[in-house]
């Protein structure tokens, strides 16, 4: 089932952005328990359920359009925002492929990709691009070709190099992120980029991860999930503009809090890329309002207890401490106290 | 919020002579003297010959007589550290086979001379640094990009922008400088004490 575009919805300003009833019930809830602490959840990412989010490599859902744009407005106003380095060439042209040889596989009736050897015509007909191209000739292109790609997707983009047992941040497309910055982070390590995250250093869950994800394979490609709060759905929440959207977390109150208060996923997946064997990470963010998550009662009652007993480490990181309490009490009375059943299915 | 732990900054190993190298290259800023003076006496009592092939860059610091006595052969004095950054990038302009860096000073000064390192593609194993003197930082403003110099205190007030900065843990080699990011974003005019914590 293919999802209906909503071309303007908008992520600032106005604030147009919803979520279908479809769109709630594949929502990817982050919470298998009523509590919440890091670890290593990393899993295959295999094909799930039909309609699922993971259903297929790269989701493309009702926000694609909107989304698309909502890049393009960030990248005008801020080109750093998506940077490479020179020896990363390689790299691009395998994300590349792997992005579109993923798109037009699994929504033929929205990507088209034929190939003849070097010669590649794509056609992306909700965005109406139709490009005949050289692959591997950068000239060929109206943009570098992990520019020109994640123009065209949903969700950010970092490539990493691996040497010298680490991964370097050496290329990416950085617009829709839970408050990193990529031109800070540029050329760091495994270690030094994951530096601010409490708890988990201590924990050794990034000396387990590095571990596993220098080990990636071709083919076998992995997922986990990442989940914080926002205000408002706002995609571009970067340091670089917290001046612009960090008034908006002290506006929240246990009245408007379940319109105002979002919570945001990452479905972040990981690929090793043929030729370059650089690792690319998709951090794909999903927002819903407490409101829309209220629809599913199992739902708010998990939410609701995550939120009043997370670690506070937890809650001084991901920015909650202004807002967690009004968010806990809007919450308050869709949880009558009554188990949940493991798992995130809706029950 | 200032976490503790500063992951993203190096750790540099102590420095030592190594005679193994044929050519020794030592920068060095103020206090960063001492160090160096001890690795050229171990260097002396290792291979006196070496010390013809020591080059010493360096910014005063009341120490810098102490080279003239040091019988390097080759010690440059120099005004400030831009001037001593630029000599860095035409030493490294040209072929560093068989050379060993060795770096002495405050951590923004030995930060700046691996900023260079990195772009030349120096493995940062392949320089030895120690750290001694002042812990003042250099502050990137993540929403101007502007760099400030020489904070002492935990929060500042951007060069670029103007805004007061929360000075944050999370260190960028690339940059040689810590992040800073808007203290008072969330509640304009809600600054924190202001205290000196870089010292
Ligand atoms: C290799 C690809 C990865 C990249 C590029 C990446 C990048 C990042 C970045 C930029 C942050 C934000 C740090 C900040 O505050 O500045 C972050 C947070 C985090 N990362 Fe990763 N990460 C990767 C893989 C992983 C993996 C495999 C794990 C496995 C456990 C992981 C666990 C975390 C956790 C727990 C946080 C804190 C999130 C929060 O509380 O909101 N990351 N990551």
């Amino acid at each position: 089932m293919s999802a209906v575009f909503k071309p303007h919805e908008t992520f600032r300003d106005d604030f147009t952005y919803a979520n279908s009833p479809q769109a709630i019930r594949r929502f990817p809830l982050p919470f298998p328990e009523d509590n919440y602490m890091y670890s290593v959840n990393i899993e295959p990412h295999m094909p799930g359920p039909a309609g699922s989010v993971t259903e297929f490599a790269f989701d493309v859902d009702e926000h694609y359009v909107a989304e698309c744009r909502e890049r393009a407005i960030v990248l005008a106003a801020e080109p750093l925002r998506y940077q490479a380095l020179p020896h990363m060439m390689s790299s691009q042209w395998d994300c590349m492929e792997l992005i579109m040889d993923s798109l037009a596989r699994d929504y033929p009736e929205h990507f088209s990709l034929a190939k003849q050897g070097n010669r590649w015509h794509w056609i992306n007909r909700p965005l109406e691009i139709d490009q005949h191209f050289t692959f591997g000739d950068a000239a060929s292109l109206p943009r570098e070709p992990l520019d020109y790609i994640t123009r065209q997707a949903q969700g950010d983009f970092v490539v990493m190099d691996q040497r010298e047992g680490d991964l370097w941040t050496e290329a990416g497309m950085v617009t829709t992120q839970a408050d990193w910055s990529l031109d800070f982070d540029m050329g760091m390590t495994f270690k030094e980029w994951h530096g601010p995250v409490p708890l988990a250093h201590e924990l050794q869950v990034f000396d387990r991860a590095l571990k596993f994800l220098l080990n990636l394979r071709l083919g076998a490609p992995v997922r986990r999930l990442n989940w914080t709060m926002t205000i408002n759905p706002r995609l571009d929440t970067s340091p670089e503009n917290y001046p612009f959207w960090g008034p908006d977390r002290a506006s929240v109150t246990a009245q408007n809090a379940g319109d105002r208060v979002h919570l945001r996923v990452e479905l972040q997946g990981l690929w090793r890329l043929p030729r370059s064997n650089a690792v690319v990470f998709g951090i794909r963010c999903y927002l819903i309002s407490l409101r829309e998550l209220a629809t599913v009662p199992k739902w708010a009652r998990r939410v609701h207890r995550v939120l009043r007993h997370l670690h506070p480490a937890l809650i001084d990181y991901k920015g909650l401490t202004r807002y967690r309490e009004a968010a806990v009490a809007w919450l308050a009375p869709f949880d009558d106290g009554s188990p949940t059943t493991p798992g995130t299915a809706s029950e | 919020m200032l976490v503790t732990g500063i992951k993203s900054k190096p750790v540099y190993a102590p420095l030592q002579a190594d005679i193994r190298g044929r050519y020794h290259l030592m920068l060095g800023m103020g206090v960063g003297a001492a160090p160096l003076l001890r690795v050229i006496a171990e260097m002396r009592a290792a291979s006196e010959a070496s010390l013809k092939y020591t080059r010493v860059l360096y910014v005063p610091g009341a120490e810098a007589e102490q080279f003239k006595t040091a019988a390097v052969s080759d010690v440059q004095i120099f005004a400030g550290t831009p001037a001593l950054l630029e000599s860095f990038r035409q030493v490294l302009a040209q072929s560093l086979m068989g050379t060993r860096l060795y770096v002495a000073g405050p951590e923004s000064f030995i930060g700046l001379v691996m900023k260079i390192a990195l772009e030349f593609n120096l493995n940062k194993d392949e320089i030895r640094a120690e750290e001694c003197g002042s812990l003042a930082r250099r502050i990137y403003c993540i929403h101007c990009r502007a760099t400030t110099e020489e904070v002492r205190t935990n929060i500042v007030r951007c060069v670029g922008c103007e805004r007061w900065l929360l000075v944050r843990d999370h260190y960028s080699r690339r940059l040689a400088a810590y992040m800073g990011v808007m203290v008072d974003a969330e509640a304009p005019g809600e600054l924190p004490l202001l205290k000196e914590v870089f010292l």
